[in-house]
């Protein structure tokens, strides 16, 4: 059974397309899938650094493309997950050394290994985005609550959309934080689904723990008690088909808010 | 990792005697069908160019689909502006080739004919630089760069990117700097990578530094301290 080529994208930079594939790629693992991740973004790679796999790289998909070594050679095994494997970019390179024909070449003989190819797309809409979409079939989107990364996310739907080959396209809203829509500081859910209408697939909460799973290399699904992770694990649920209720993000209410609330009633 | 000077879609510029000639010639190469969508790599001989020039011929050439992978140049001049405008850089040791094909990359032998490429500034990430011959780079070598060398590599600073030094099979080849903190070291056809535990974040940075040195002791390579 030929595996699903899944890219994810975003069109504005900093939003966590590259924390989310390696997330969502890991809690696939987890759940027993042969899952392969590609990282596009060639001279500015950092999927191998979240997976803490940097150490470990010989071959990148551009030694593949121009053949010093077979693409079996190129993939790097994840530190904890035999079934999860990277195919790092390039960092001396750029966007120009790879073409769509390539790419797609490349992810067509990883699906028929592979559950899911999870493609992590550069940020923008030139070369390095139409590389990552190429192969593809499916796309997860990802944005944050902000109105420059809903304009973007709208601006790649679009894109997306065009594209013959794109079968379906799903939302993971980033960064959400509880506290300031609840002030309206921040768009919420809903609102982000209005500007955009899509199917949303999972939204993730600001979690400082993101942060330092970067920094140490290791994805935060991989960590328990993090809602973030927790997150991701039911977005890597909803992509096997399963029915997931989404979180309840909201943080539990401090003593203040509660001694408000008791006179608030006693009023 | 690349190849050290491979000749693949190799393109000869070292008859160019002006810049005027050498991108004339780039256009009569970007016109030709053969290159495109394929990397290419330049022999730009002895001729200097600056990196206003390097930019606009990387632009020819990828206007039609064509991707400089690498520059082979002899000139100081053109390797930096190479370097800067983000390209691999080569150079070629002609002269040992005629002599002794490169039998020792040691530096210390008296009359050896290895030559050395010398860097004066920090390497950053995707800056590469591939040399038959010794390197020494004044400077650090951050993470993400690439420095190979058929004979030792000598970095006067942190080295935290990868380097190879033998890149053609010298096992005696070392590995120089005043701290390595290599992601990798490759030494000859041997490779060692950093324990997972080290994060490249945290360099301890001591007052004085005691320079280390890889080489290759039976079979494996070691780093060990240059003190006393």
């Amino acid at each position: 059974m030929a595996g699903r080529v899944i890219v994810v994208t975003s069109g504005k930079g900093g939003v966590g397309k590259t924390t989310s594939t390696a997330n969502i790629g890991t809690a696939l693992a987890k759940n027993g899938a042969k899952v392969a991740m590609i990282d596009t973004d060639i001279g500015l790679r950092n999927l191998d650094l979240l997976m803490g796999l940097e150490n470990r790289i010989v071959y990148t998909i551009i030694d593949v493309i121009e053949e010093r070594c077979k693409l079996k050679q190129a993939l790097v095994k994840d530190k904890k997950n035999p079934n999860l494997v990277l195919l790092a970019a390039a960092q001396t390179r750029d966007k120009s050394a790879l073409s769509s024909e390539q790419m797609k070449d490349i992810c067509e003989k990883l699906k028929e290994e592979f559950d899911f190819v999870l493609v992590d797309c550069p940020a923008g809409i030139e070369q390095g985005f139409q590389n990552a979409v190429a192969g593809a079939t499916e796309a997860i989107v990802i944005t944050t609550p902000e109105m420059s990364a809903v304009r973007d996310a709208d601006r790649i739907i679009g894109l997306l959309e065009a594209n013959e080959k794109i079968e379906s396209y799903k939302l993971v809203l980033n960064r959400v934080r509880p506290n300031l829509i609840k002030t309206n500081d921040m768009m919420s859910v809903e609102d982000v689904l209005d500007i955009l209408s899509v199917n949303l697939l999972g939204v993730i909460p600001e979690d400082v723990g993101i942060i330092t799973s970067t920094n140490k290399g290791e994805p935060i699904v991989n960590e328990n008690s993090s809602k973030a992770g927790q997150a991701y694990l039911n977005v890597a649920k909803r992509i096997n088909g399963e029915e997931v209720p989404f979180l309840d993000l909201n943080e539990p209410p401090t003593w203040i808010e509660k001694v408000k609330n008791f006179f608030a009633v006693a009023k | 990792m690349t190849n050290l000077l491979t000749e693949k879609n190799f393109v000869d510029f070292s008859n160019c005697k002006n810049t005027t000639s050498v991108l004339l010639e780039i256009s009569n190469i970007a016109e030709k069908e053969e290159y495109k969508g394929q990397g290419i790599q330049l022999q730009l001989g002895d001729i200097d160019l600056t990196e206003s020039h390097i930019f606009s011929i990387k632009s020819i050439l990828e206007n039609f689909g064509i991707d400089l992978m690498l520059v082979h140049t002899d000139s100081p001049k053109t390797q930096l502006a190479s370097l800067k405008a983000g390209l691999a850089v080569a150079s070629k040791n002609h002269e040992s080739k005629e002599k002794d094909g490169m039998q020792s990359a040691n530096s210390d032998i008296k009359g050896s004919s290895v030559q050395t490429f010398y860097l004066k500034q920090t390497l950053r990430s995707g800056q590469t630089i591939e040399f038959d011959g010794n390197i020494v780079v004044i400077g650090d070598c951050n993470p993400g760069s690439e420095i190979i060398a058929s004979g030792d590599v000598t970095i006067w600073g942190i080295l935290s990117g990868i380097a190879h030094a033998g890149a053609k099979g010298n096992r005696s080849a070392s590995i120089r700097a005043l701290k390595i903190n290599a992601i990798q070291l490759r030494l000859a056809d041997l490779y060692a990578r950093r324990p997972d535990k080290v994060h490249m974040e945290k360099i301890e940075k001591p007052d004085a530094y005691v320079p280390e040195e890889a080489k290759i002791v039976d079979g494996e390579i070691i780093i060990h301290s240059l003190n006393g």
